[in-house]
């Protein structure tokens, strides 16, 4: 069995570019492959060889950052009720984080903010399977093994996450 | 036709920053400390249980006292009996 150093050695920049892909922001992405290590540290024993250990971490990652997601939206609304309420113009807590990708190049940092913005509307299935797929390449067997469903319905919540992405660009474009 | 999506291919990948894995030992470490350990866990429970067993035997004994008390002080019976 791998100690917990070997893991994070094998496996953080993974967690960290996975985390960075749903969230697009250092911080929140480095707070994400936290959180994954803590939980892998805490439950390696409970880990059953049913599948690899890089797809386990694929999944605790995926739910770790969708729950980040959710959180922040959360906390978003309850800012939102609490502006209401609380009129304080000089209030910077709530505010949006800022689009901090460090795998983005500055030139197309523009265009990308914009996809990743579209993306980030996706189902979260859809965009699951469209961010292991178009930006972590991972095949559609890979990407069926990691979210548990039939190599068919990964093709087809490709399919589906492409032509919404592509409409929702066109529709963007066209303002 | 170009496909929009093909931009995504340039995203490149980021590395860790090296403090990362200090940061988490740290949380693990803190998490640890944290922690009820089973010994404290048992030992709660038996004085819980100690202390609710206490307060149900003297609240049954001062509520016979009571009873009897104002049978006595109002001049009724103490009992059930009806006919002597």
């Amino acid at each position: 069995m791998p100690t917990f150093e070997d893991i994070y050695k094998a496996h953080n920049n993974r967690v960290y570019n996975l985390a960075l892909q749903y969230v697009q922001n250092i911080e929140d992405a480095q707070e994400i492959t936290q959180d994954v290590f803590m939980i892998i540290h805490n439950s390696i024993d409970k880990f059953r060889e049913a599948s690899s250990l890089s797809t386990w971490i694929y999944r605790i990652t995926i739910n770790k950052s969708l729950d980040h997601i959710k959180a922040k939206k959360r906390k978003k609304r309850l800012g939102f009720l609490s502006n209401l309420f609380y009129d304080d113009s000089n209030d910077v807590k709530h505010e949006n984080p800022t689009f901090d990708h460090p795998g983005v190049l500055m030139e197309q940092k523009e265009a990308l903010e914009s996809i990743f913005n579209q993306l980030n509307e996706l189902p979260p299935n859809q965009r699951t399977a469209l961010i292991l797929n178009k930006l972590e390449q991972r095949s559609h067997t890979e990407i069926a093994d990691i979210m548990q469903l039939s190599t068919k319905a990964v093709e087809s919540l490709v399919q589906r996450g492409k032509s919404n992405l592509s409409k929702k660009i066109n529709e963007n474009e066209g303002k | 036709m170009k496909d929009p999506l093909d931009i995504l291919d340039s995203v490149q990948k980021a590395e860790t920053p090296p403090f990362l894995y200090t940061r988490i030992l740290n949380k693990i470490q803190v998490s640890r400390q944290n922690k009820l350990t089973p010994q404290f866990a048992l030992g709660f429970a038996l004085s819980f249980i100690l202390l609710l067993s206490l307060n149900i035997q003297v609240f049954k004994s001062n509520k016979t006292d009571t009873a009897t008390e104002i049978a006595q002080t109002m001049n009724l019976f103490s009992n059930n009996t009806l006919y002597r």
